[in-house]
């Protein structure tokens, strides 16, 4: 049971906005809302098989709820009523669900190959992941009714700029892979993951406390390195799983440095392949661990704290489970 | 079919508008390419990024994420988006040479989204060249797409002190939901295929037209303009309606034109819509006309993705026969005389008024 922070009720809090933003059954109550009266009439049926069924796979499928809570923790520690900012946290959850969903498909197919027989076809996953990617600042400027104009303004920016950095990042790695068919050494696949993976980062949530809370603006730039330092240990550690996998198995685009085109077998994949290279990921998680730890000094008493215990519980726990693994193995 | 594309459209075009437009096209060309500089010149675009100088390849981030999207801009596009916006400063006592970066945001947009439209229409060629996902593969094309798209908050930012809280505010909110609710009408469209869904209506497909493209096309523009040049919300609220009307015209006689191109310069392959099974207007129309074989045969050319031309011209013959593409026509009239309406009622110069008014006309007898 964590000390600090109520992961179980901050998670079931998470849940309930999400779901007050994004239903999962399509009404016009709901369409009126977000996107104003219908002047003509819609197709409900088509929103639910073309955008809410598909999000809340994904949705069901990593029920973790990191982000959302790392942010109502924080806020909860300046004293904002961390319900009272469900527009913000269901944001944050849609940016993170949307950073994992297109990573099943590779590049240089076209739509109608670039997906499976009787799966969602790819013209449709791209439209729910630019949808609901858009949806998130939506619903910080318009519906975050807690957060103060500029704050409301300052965050929808941020939104929008992680969505920047994510699709450059996309871009560049898929690019580079097609171009160069080289690997990136460690240091430059560190800073791709801090510069360009919103999904292996959790600045974001701190943005959300720092707009809903102004004292702690005071401590912004260091609560963004702590969060950007935890989630690289945090991906790097989720990585390992990747590795795992059957000696036979495919990577998959987007792990270990790999071409989107070219994911090779895993006894193929070069030097850092094998048990040794999973113990070298680990060692890289936990150094990026410590640097976050290391940036919470300082923090007022009630942040680091919460800070404290969000690392414990998530990047910790996923780094002793990786490392338990791989010791098996 | 491959054809290339040709900027003498402007003749198409009233002369009070034709000139204003001609007078302000290079000012337009050079906000965009002086805010495309700013933004993605190779020492620029890592800070736009928020990224580290060392961190990077440079030269492979450029070729990756700007040079697909500049390609876009390159190819002679009308450029109508940041003209309207310098149409509504100059029309609201604003000059458009203070604010560039908001006249480049409309191209930037447009660009960003014909990206976008092209990877899920998986379409081969954009104004008679190659489209981004033909160049450098679907994902790094999407991902560019998205990229620009965004940028435009980055656009508004940078201006935050100038604009002022309030407008900067504004235009972001209106980015932001201008881009969700595209993305809900542009669900329905891809939907719609997948499913083989044959018995939608056409308030549902004017549904989805309102949300999937008429933002880009007129009413994000007219909104930028507007905002930028900090006129009353309700004034805001006209321009919005004006450009959803247009817009709404635009696309019906866009599908129009894609079965039956007025000329060789169309650009695109002829029937394209028919190909990739889109179920537009006339095509709703013609399957709630059509009966027996003529329907069934429609059908499997809609479902068959044939790129033969006799087949796809079988297709067009029965939206003609069964009045589809005459009953299309009439509701793209309506829908200008609407927007004519709403322009009387705009609070600005009459000149400006007669611009717009020819805009909402232009559209629905232009030829590309």
């Amino acid at each position: 049971m964590s000390a600090v922070i109520d992961f179980s009720e901050l998670q079931l809090l998470s849940n309930r906005a999400f779901a007050r933003w994004v239903p999962r059954v399509a009404t016009n109550e709901w369409l009126r809302e977000v996107s104003g009266e219908s002047r003509f009439v819609w197709d409900l049926d088509a929103m639910q098989d073309g955008f809410l069924d598909p999000l809340y796979e994904i949705f069901d499928k990593h029920p973790e709820r990191w982000r959302p809570i790392l942010a109502a923790g924080l806020m909860q520690a300046a004293d904002i009523d961390a319900a009272s900012q469900d527009a913000v946290l269901a944001a944050l959850e849609l940016q993170f669900l949307t950073s994992i969903m297109l990573t099943r498909f590779r590049n240089g197919r076209t739509a109608a190959e670039a997906q499976s027989a009787g799966e969602i076809p790819f013209a449709v996953i791209a439209t729910v992941s630019y949808t609901a990617r858009q949806y998130a600042p939506t619903l910080v400027i318009r519906h975050a009714a807690s957060l103060s104009p500029d704050a409301k303004t300052w965050l929808a920016y941020r939104f929008g700029r992680v969505t920047v950095q994510g699709a450059a990042g996309a871009a560049y790695n898929l690019f580079r892979w097609e171009t160069k068919k080289t690997l990136m050494d460690e240091s430059s696949y560190l800073a791709y993951l801090r510069y360009f993976v919103s999904s292996a980062s959790f600045v974001l949530s701190a943005d959300c406390a720092i707009a809903a809370a102004a004292p702690i603006s005071t401590f912004a730039a260091q609560l963004q390195e702590a969060s950007a330092c935890a989630g690289i240990a945090y991906h790097l550690a989720a990585e390992c799983e990747t590795w795992r996998g059957d000696d036979g198995a495919s990577l998959e685009p987007g792990h270990f440095l790999m071409g989107p085109n070219h994911a090779p077998d895993r006894r193929d994949a070069g030097p850092f392949d094998g048990s040794e290279n999973i113990g070298r990921w680990l060692a890289l998680a936990k150094a990026e661990r410590d640097k976050a730890e290391q940036c919470t000094q300082g923090l007022p008493r009630s942040l680091q704290a919460v800070f404290l215990d969000f690392l414990e519980s998530a990047v910790d726990a996923k780094l002793t489970t990786e490392r338990e693994a791989a010791s098996a193995k | 079919m491959r054809s290339e594309f040709s900027t003498d459209f402007v003749r198409d075009m009233d002369p009070v508008l034709g000139e204003h437009y001609t007078q302000w096209l290079p000012y337009c060309r050079e906000s965009i390419a002086a805010t495309i500089d700013e933004l993605a010149h190779p020492d620029a675009f890592p800070r736009t990024l928020g990224i580290d100088n060392g961190h990077v390849d440079r030269d492979l981030l450029h070729s990756a994420c700007v040079a697909p999207f500049r390609s876009y801009l390159r190819r002679s596009g009308k450029m109508l988006r940041p003209y309207l916006v310098c149409l509504c400063l100059e029309a609201y006592g604003r000059d458009p040479r203070t604010r560039p970066r908001e006249v480049a945001l409309a191209e930037i947009i447009h660009s960003s989204s014909l990206i976008l439209d092209d990877v899920a229409d998986d379409s081969t060629y954009r104004r008679g060249d190659l489209t981004a996902h033909q160049q450098v593969g679907m994902l790094v094309a999407g991902a560019v797409g998205s990229e620009w798209l965004n940028l435009g908050f980055e656009v508004v930012w940078r201006d935050r002190e100038s604009l002022g809280s309030r407008i900067t505010s504004r235009l972001i909110e209106e980015l932001a939901w201008e881009h969700f609710v595209t993305g809900l009408g542009t669900t329905v469209d891809c939907i719609w295929p997948w499913q083989e869904k044959t018995n939608c209506l056409p308030g549902e497909y004017l549904q989805q037209v309102v949300h999937r493209s008429t933002s880009y096309t007129y009413r994000l523009p007219l909104k930028i303009g507007g905002l930028t040049a900090d006129v009353p919300e309700s004034e805001v609220a006209k321009l919005s309606a004006f450009g959803e009307q247009v817009g709404l015209g635009f696309q019906i006689v866009d599908d129009l034109l894609n079965v039956k191109p007025a000329d060789e310069h169309w650009g695109k392959e002829v029937a394209e819509d028919i190909v990739q099974g889109k179920l537009t207007l006339q095509v709703i129309l013609a399957l709630e006309r059509a009966e027996g074989a003529r329907r069934a045969r429609l059908l499997e050319i809609l479902r068959s993705g044939t790129h033969v031309q006799s087949e796809l011209q079988e297709a067009v013959g029965v939206l003609e026969e069964t009045g589809a593409l005459e009953e299309c026509r009439r509701l793209a009239t309506e829908l200008r005389d609407g927007a004519l309406k709403i322009a009387d009622d705009l609070g600005m110069d009459e000149i400006y008024r007669r611009r717009l008014k020819a805009l909402a006309c232009y559209v629905l007898r232009r030829t590309r």
